[in-house]
C-alpha cells in the first residue's frame, strides 16, 4: 500500500468513525451539503 | 451512527435526506408496487454516510412478467426517462437476458437508477434476505450489509469499493455477523471469485 492509499484509508476510517459515534442528523447534514452540491 | 435499532431484518435511522436519497425514494416508490427489490452496491454505503456521491443507484428487482413490466414502465415514465431506449418490448428483452436498464429524471442523464432482474443466485439472496431501512416516515430495502461487504472486497475490488467496504465495516462495528461475511466469501469463491 502506498502512502496515498494509506492516507485515503485513514480518512475513510476517520469519517466512518464520526458517522458511527455521532447523531445521524449531525453527519447527514454534512453529507447532504456534499451530495446536494453535486446533485442539485 | 445514532442507529436507533439494528436487528436481523430492520435498521432504523434518523438521517437528513440528501438529493440522491430523494431521487432513489422517488424511483422505488413506483418500483415497489410491481416487484420485490433490494438496493445494492455504492448507494448502500452512501445511504449509511459514505462521503461520496454516485452517478448511479443499483437495484435488483424480482423478475416481472411482461404485462407487469409494461404497467411499471408506463407509470414510471410519467416522472423518469429510460436512458437506453424507449421501446418497452426491447427493454423487457434486455432485462430478461441479464442486461441492466437505466432511468433518470426527465431530461437528465445523471443520477440514474441501474435496474436489473435478480436472476443469479446471489441476486436472489439480496432479495430474500433484504433489510428494511426506516428513515422517519420513509422506508426502503437494501441487500444484507454482510453480502455487500463480501462482494465489494472479493468481486468488485476497486479502490472505491474497498473504501466502501471499510466504511461499512466501521459504521456497523458491533452489528455485523462475521460468520455471515465468511459464508458469503465462500459462496463467492465457489462462483470463481477469489
Amino acid at each position: 500500500m502506498d502512502t496515498n492509499e494509506e492516507d485515503r484509508e485513514w480518512m475513510v476510517l476517520k469519517w466512518a468513525e464520526f458517522v458511527r459515534t455521532h447523531p445521524d442528523k449531525e453527519w447527514s447534514r454534512q453529507q447532504k451539503e456534499l451530495v446536494d452540491s453535486l446533485i442539485p | 451512527m445514532n442507529i436507533v435499532e439494528v436487528k436481523d431484518d430492520k435498521i432504523v435511522m434518523d438521517k437528513e435526506l440528501n438529493n440522491l436519497d430523494l431521487f432513489t425514494l422517488d424511483f422505488i416508490r413506483i418500483l415497489e408496487k410491481y416487484g420485490t427489490y433490494a438496493l445494492v452496491s455504492g448507494y448502500v454505503a452512501i445511504l449509511f454516510g459514505r462521503s461520496r456521491i454516485s452517478e448511479d443507484v443499483d437495484v435488483f428487482v424480482s423478475p416481472l412478467t411482461k404485462p407487469a413490466f409494461a404497467l411499471f414502465y408506463k407509470e414510471l415514465t410519467s416522472k423518469f426517462d429510460c436512458i437506453n431506449v424507449d421501446d418497452v418490448d426491447e427493454l423487457f428483452d434486455m432485462l430478461s437476458t441479464r442486461h441492466s436498464i437505466r432511468f433518470a429524471r426527465k431530461g437528465q442523464i445523471i443520477p440514474n437508477v441501474e435496474m436489473r432482474f435478480a436472476l443469479k443466485p446471489l441476486d436472489k439472496e439480496s432479495l430474500n434476505k433484504r433489510i428494511r431501512v426506516e428513515i422517519g416516515k420513509e422506508a426502503l430495502y437494501i441487500s444484507p450489509i454482510e453480502l455487500q461487504i463480501a462482494y465489494k472486497e472479493r468481486v468488485l475490488k476497486s479502490p472505491k469499493d474497498f473504501e466502501d467496504a471499510l466504511h461499512l465495516r466501521e459504521v456497523f462495528k458491533g452489528h455485523l455477523d462475521s460468520e455471515k461475511i465468511k459464508y458469503y466469501e465462500r459462496v463467492l469463491k465457489l462462483h470463481g471469485y477469489q
